[in-house]
């Protein structure tokens, strides 16, 4: 069975693309982390 | 009278701050359930070894202790299956954890130990982690190896179901 | 009337389930081969022997042989249920003969919930199991959190795909052909395999003193179960086993990118911002997420459990986070997660109940639907307090513009509310049996929102009844219901049909 040609299967991320996307995650996981350890402080000050 | 009244004063006063360093015998499964009471409290347990050795950095060695009824009686020689396994991180200067044999895995008993520590439960230092840090330790029992063989039936079961497939593919090619 | 299904209908469905039952078997020699390599004889058989299923079973079906391809809706339900059901019977195959579970069923439960990449485990001594069969049970997570639909699309693209992959709970198309879209959850896929495990591997051997192949060893695993959403971990002590804050990170960011729909993924890759951060769902994800982390941080902090910012944040962020991507890594064991009472089991809950974005690897009731919801019912706020006459907006924003509509929105709230039975069922059943409320209620959702959060209630001791419930969550649970129904529907028009 041939498989269907598809001109958008070249539209997936290679390594730049890859880590750049892994790095974004980072960042995000950073950034919540950052306003956990904030809302942490003022909790811990208010209780 | 009175001197030898004072004399044994004196001696149980400076004896009392040893009551309160007097380590406490206990389990895994007892740090586990009940991790805020022994808080702080110098403890001693006895379990297998298990995972990995991981040398760190900063002078530390961490591994896992476990506590459960794999410890007596291993699954790979014969033990029953009664539930997951009950375990705790444990820390200890490098120097102390000299040469050690395997930890337990699949294919080794690890050591078992009787250690003496300090547990800490949620630890300032280590941003909330509980672990038991170790003082001293002996070894109980040496590790050990676990062998599981092939079960040959098992096999052959399979390369026959893998056969019959493969015949029944060319069977439906030739049709 | 019912329609009976004619010998034609069976025999499609026979195909198909013929079809990707070969792709599994296919993909179970890379287990195989582990325990060739490793030297594990004993799991070795009984790889050869699932293998040797699904093999048999594939020819059989593909061998049925019907007239007409042609997959229909009810056909492509049927599939896709009786997938999550035969794949998880056979693929227990190995766990059975391994010797680690106290009853059979046990061992089909740890398969289901692989597949469905809840986490709960009945295994005993996970610490001693072979490293193939860990592995195995690491990849029923990979393939249940891909879909093992879409790995049977990329494979045999065309006919019957576009059915299938909504069967599996998955509504986006991201690009243009559903096999194109497969294959980009497959790019993405490698990409966080490839980035994930390196950086996990890295700090295992570097900054835990793990053996480098050690290190390797416990990266492939966390990818597979926090990518994945899963949760399984090759040790008994879960994520806690690391005691490591950089090692739990990369965790983190794998269990946020495994929550995120592929859609976000596409458009962050692509760096279409506004379809990112205008996004419904990233939306109500950020706010719920933001919502049961204020509840969890002051539940902690008022019972007094962790005394330092830092302490309550490492602990407090990533168990939300866990039960949030409907991940359920633990830092903390399931003795203590049972002393979380009060507000921070509320939010521990609450997290757990809502899940992650759609067509993500995530469970729960999803943010998507949530973030509907929460439209359609401010919008209805809107239409009493505005004149009579006045238009109130219908437009949201998921990979494009679209428009709430009636249709739209009962769907949404019917699967939102038979989440929410599965749920209660589930605590009914457990409450029982004599467990507190709170438990059983915990329990449930983690099961039925493919969570694997454990308080304790999950054990090789509990009820039969129990594991069975817990099952059926975890089934229903992972597609949504809508496959199911079909399956049953088909069923009853089998036997009563006309």
């Amino acid at each position: 069975m041939t498989l269907p040609r598809d001109k958008k299967w070249s539209s997936i991320p290679g390594f730049i693309g890859g880590l750049t996307l892994f790095a974004i995650e980072a960042l995000i996981v950073a950034g919540l982390g950052l306003v956990a350890w904030v809302l942490a402080i003022v909790i811990l000050a208010l209780i | 009278m009175r001197r030898a009244v004072l004399f044994a004063s004196m001696v149980t006063f400076l004896l009392l701050p040893a009551t309160a360093l007097a380590t406490e015998e206990t389990t895994v499964q007892e740090l586990v359930n009940n991790s805020v009471a022994f808080d702080g409290l110098q403890v001693s347990v006895r379990g297998e070894l298990v995972g990995d050795y991981g040398y760190r950095n900063d002078g530390w060695m961490w591994t896992q202790l476990n506590g459960d009824s794999y410890v007596n009686a291993p699954l790979r020689e014969e033990g029953p299956a009664s539930g997951g396994n009950t375990g705790i991180g444990v820390r200890m200067p490098v120097e102390l954890a000299g040469d050690l044999d395997p930890p337990g895995r699949y294919r080794s008993r690890g050591p078992v130990v009787h250690v003496v520590g300090t547990w800490k439960y949620h630890d300032v230092e280590r941003q909330g982690e509980s672990y038991l840090e170790v003082e001293s330790f002996t070894v109980i029992e040496p590790g050990r190896p676990l062998e599981q063989g092939p079960n040959w039936l098992v096999i052959v079961g399979g390369v026959v179901l893998v056969g019959a497939a493969a015949l029944a593919w060319r069977l439906q090619s030739d049709e | 009337m019912l329609i009976r299904p004619v010998s034609n209908d069976y025999r499609v469905i026979g195909f198909y389930l013929g079809r990707i039952f070969l792709v599994v078997a296919g993909a179970s020699l890379l287990p195989l081969a582990w325990s060739a390599i490793a030297r594990e004889w004993h799991p070795f058989g009984s790889f050869l022997l699932m293998i040797g299923l699904f093999a048999f079973l594939g020819v059989m079906g593909i061998g049925l042989d019907p007239e007409e391809t042609k997959l229909n809706w009810s056909h492509g339900m049927v599939v896709v249920a009786l997938t999550w059901l035969i794949v998880p019977i056979v693929g227990a195959v190995p766990l059975l003969l391994s010797g680690h579970f106290a009853y059979p069923i046990d061992a089909l439960f740890d398969a289901l919930s692989g597949l469905t990449t809840t986490g709960l485990s009945l295994l005993g001594d996970v610490d001693h199991l072979a490293s193939s069969l860990n592995f195995w049970r690491h990849m029923l997570q990979f393939l249940g959190g891909q879909g093992i639909i879409l790995a049977a699309l990329s494979i045999f693209a065309g006919t019957g795909g576009i059915t299938l992959y909504f069967g599996e709970a998955r509504d986006e198309r991201i690009l243009p052909s559903v096999t194109s879209t497969a294959r980009f959850i497959w790019a993405v896929s490698v990409v966080h395999l490839i980035f994930g495990v390196a950086a996990l591997g890295i700090v295992g051997w570097l900054v835990l003193g793990f053996d480098p192949d050690r290190a390797l060893f416990h990266g492939l695993m966390t990818f597979f179960a926090g990518f994945d959403t899963g949760g399984f971990s090759p040790q008994s002590t879960s994520v806690g086993y690391y005691h490591s804050a950089i090692f739990e990170a990369f965790t983190a960011v794998l269990m946020v990118a495994g929550a995120m729909s592929f859609g976000v993924h596409y458009a962050l890759w692509r760096g279409r911002r506004r379809a990112v951060f205008a996004n419904l769902e990233t939306r109500t994800i950020m706010a719920t997420f933001g919502f049961t982390m204020v509840l969890t941080l002051v539940g902690l902090a008022a019972t007094g459990l962790f005394s330092s910012a830092m302490g309550l944040t490492r602990q407090g962020f990533f168990q939300v986070l866990s039960a949030h991507t409907g991940t359920g890594f633990a830092t903390v064991s399931s003795a203590e997660l049972a002393q979380w009472g009060g507000l921070a089991f509320g939010g521990i809950a609450i997290a757990m109940a809502l899940g992650g974005m759609g067509s993500s690897t995530a469970g729960g009731v999803k943010s998507l639907r949530i973030g509907l919801t929460i439209k359609a019912v401010m919008n209805q706020i809107r239409q009493v307090l505005l004149p009579e006459h006045a238009v109130v907006g219908t437009a949201y924003y998921q990979t494009g513009r679209k428009h709430l509509t009636p249709n739209l929105i009962q769907s949404v709230m019917i699967i939102s509310l038979l989440y929410v039975a599965l749920y209660l069922l589930g605590a009914g059943v457990g409450m029982a049996y004599g467990i507190p409320l709170q438990d059983a209620l915990f329990e449930s959702v983690s099961a039925s929102a493919n969570v694997g959060l454990s308080v304790g209630v999950t054990s090789p001791s509990m009820p039969f009844l129990l594991k069975a419930v817990y099952m059926v969550q975890m089934w229903a649970g992972r597609l949504e219901f809508v496959a199911i129904f079909s399956l049953l529907g088909f069923l009853y028009a089998s036997v009563r049909g006309k």
